[in-house]
């Protein structure tokens, strides 16, 4: 059997997926060189699926936050375009809005947000990459 | 663009070689078009053939091409004003209709009452007696439960008979009784299969027939009470009640019987008040027609009508729903030459089973009268979700021997590698003598099968 590598984003969309299915709200995975941890919203309906992947000895792992549904991506604070900023679990890096309703897309306990992938106003879709988050050291 | 238009923007609610052939119709028309997507169709080239795109879920159909809220989704953040649903997925779902309309978007099709009757097949066998369309002998109501009063229905209709499921369709619930010893038990099994598969236990029964050929008739209705039929098809080569070649016009079938048929299939869709474009499905048999459903939704097999009758039916679908009355009457309705259509799958030859993968080389035949509508392209990647169909051939020739001989042809010349199709079977199939005269009926291809250790 080929031995998974848990960098393609391939293989973490399909585990993320079965995880997803299967009801099970995240899995951390380690080997020597490599670690894998995927967090799924608490409901089927959350806001954001994240998931980190790299090599263990990574000081900074990025991860790319992708839409959980479709919308129109906007800013959580316009003033913060394109800008680095610290990220905590309650803050969202941004907002899927769907006529009047505005959906927070959460980075993730303890992340930063490294960059917006899309520009505010960008229809998305579902699984769309929207920002690239970094772990805090 | 005229200024009663309903819509300006089409969202297409499907996949692959038919979202393509509606985005060509649109464009044609002058219409946006949006496709939607799911995860497993994301780097396909196809769906940046239209001006916009958008994944709406995971590769999984039944979170995203049958995931309602998700198109309906797509639709409102794109602007679209109306939903081509294809076919298959949610083309011939009640709910999915009524979703459109009541979000104020035209759903290209009938209207969900429409869908509902036809989609009972006691209320549709009603509606069709009622019209004056000839139906398989058998009762128009639900079978009761009392042992006794069955077998009373099925003496009175003659064994064999068939029970069929009043939800059920494609071939799906049912059950072949060929005396009276096996009656009782084959509808308790029937009606609980249809309760588990359908949701309603409901079931009716009929003669059944035992070398009929299936034969449909295209139908095309406006909303201002107009309705024409574009001709007929024979769609018996199947296997599994899957069809694998269609023809248009069916082969020696008399215009004086099938005008009568098609005159009745008009006359119910004016009395039902169907809208759109439908196909009434009969099985043939002994110079006579029964009726067994109507589709209400585009056809895989649509094209051998259009080459035929010089009709662009997706066109037409979008004239109707944006409010135009019929341009044409059934006078103006004439067809030409004869069409074949191969459903080019992607499976094994011989095993049938489906073959997913990386289409590593491609090239299309070419010529007079040859028509490929397709999505894949080399470095396309068959994806084991969804349906194998994944090209079909058509062709048009002066009558069915040109035809036949212009099909071997292209499909000689069809080049497909890196995975499995059903061209072998094809190409071998056009070289068999009781084909090439034609007139087979729906268990030929099972038997022929056979004769080659296939089936």
């Amino acid at each position: 059997m080929t031995k998974p590598d848990f960098s393609d984003p391939a293989i973490i969309e399909r585990l993320t997926a079965a995880l997803e299915a299967a009801g099970v709200d995240g899995i951390e995975i380690t080997r020597p060189g490599q670690s894998l941890l995927i967090r799924l919203s608490s409901s089927a309906k959350g806001p954001a699926r994240q998931v980190r992947s790299g090599k263990t000895d990574a000081v900074d792992a990025v991860a790319i936050v992708k839409a959980p549904m479709a919308g129109e991506f906007w800013l959580s604070d316009l003033s913060r375009t394109g800008t680095p900023a610290a990220s905590t679990a309650r803050d969202a890096i941004g907002f899927l809005r769907v006529g009047p309703i505005l959906l927070p897309v959460s980075a993730g306990p303890s992340r930063r947000l490294g960059r917006h992938l899309v520009e505010p106003g960008t229809i998305v879709g579902f699984g769309d990459p929207i920002a690239e988050v970094e772990t805090e050291a | 663009m005229p200024s009663q238009q309903r819509f300006d923007k089409v969202l297409i609610a499907n996949r692959g070689e038919v979202a393509l052939r509606v985005v060509r119709a649109c464009r044609e028309m002058g219409l946006k078009t949006v496709v939607v997507y799911s995860e497993a169709d994301r780097d396909s080239a196809y769906v940046k053939s239209a001006d916009q795109s958008i994944c709406i879920g995971p590769s999984s159909a039944s979170k995203s091409y049958l995931n309602q809220s998700a198109i309906l989704l797509a639709a409102r953040l794109t602007g679209a004003g109306a939903v081509h649903p294809g076919y298959g997925f949610l083309s011939e779902n009640t709910s999915f209709s009524a979703a459109v309309e009541k979000a104020g978007m035209t759903f290209i099709g009938p209207d969900a009452s429409a869908i509902a009757t036809m989609g009972d097949k006691i209320a549709a066998k009603s509606a069709m007696m009622a019209a004056g369309v000839p139906c398989v002998p058998g009762p128009d109501t639900e079978l009761p439960s009392e042992p006794e009063a069955i077998r009373a229905i099925a003496a009175g209709i003659g064994y064999p008979v068939i029970v069929k499921a009043a939800g059920g369709g494609g071939g799906r619930g049912m059950r072949v009784v060929l005396n009276e010893a096996e009656l009782q038990e084959a509808v308790a099994l029937t009606r609980e299969e249809a309760r588990k598969a359908f949701g309603t236990p409901a079931l009716y029964m009929e003669k059944f027939l035992q070398h009929p050929r299936h034969i449909e008739i295209q139908v095309l209705c406006d909303t201002h009470g107009n309705a024409v039929w574009l001709g007929h098809r024979d769609c018996s080569m199947q296997r599994r009640h899957q069809k694998v070649v269609e023809e248009a016009p069916a082969p020696g079938i008399s215009e004086t019987l099938i005008g009568t048929v098609g005159e009745a299939c008009v006359q119910a869709c004016q009395q039902i008040g169907y809208r759109g474009v439908g196909t009434f499905e009969f099985l043939y048999e002994d110079g006579a027609f029964y009726f067994i459903e109507m589709n209400t939704r585009l056809q895989v097999e649509h094209p051998v009508t259009e080459e035929t009758s010089g009709v662009d039916i997706v066109q037409q679908q979008l004239r109707v729903a944006q409010g135009e009355t019929l341009s044409m009457t059934q006078v103006d309705v004439t067809c030409a030459g004869h069409a074949i259509e191969c459903r080019i799958n992607a499976e094994d030859p011989k095993t049938f089973m489906p073959s997913a993968g990386v289409i590593t080389a491609l090239e299309l035949p070419q010529g007079e009268g040859v028509r490929v509508d397709t999505h894949v392209e080399a470095g396309y990647k068959v994806s084991p979700y969804y349906d194998s169909l994944i090209a079909k051939l058509i062709v048009h020739g002066q009558d069915r021997a040109d035809a036949m001989q212009r099909t071997r042809s292209a499909l000689a010349s069809f080049k497909l590698e890196g995975i499995a199709t059903n061209l072998p079977l094809l190409r071998e199939l056009f070289e068999d003598a009781a084909f090439a005269k034609g007139e087979t009926d729906i268990h030929y291809l099972e038997k022929w099968l056979k004769t080659r250790g296939a089936a």
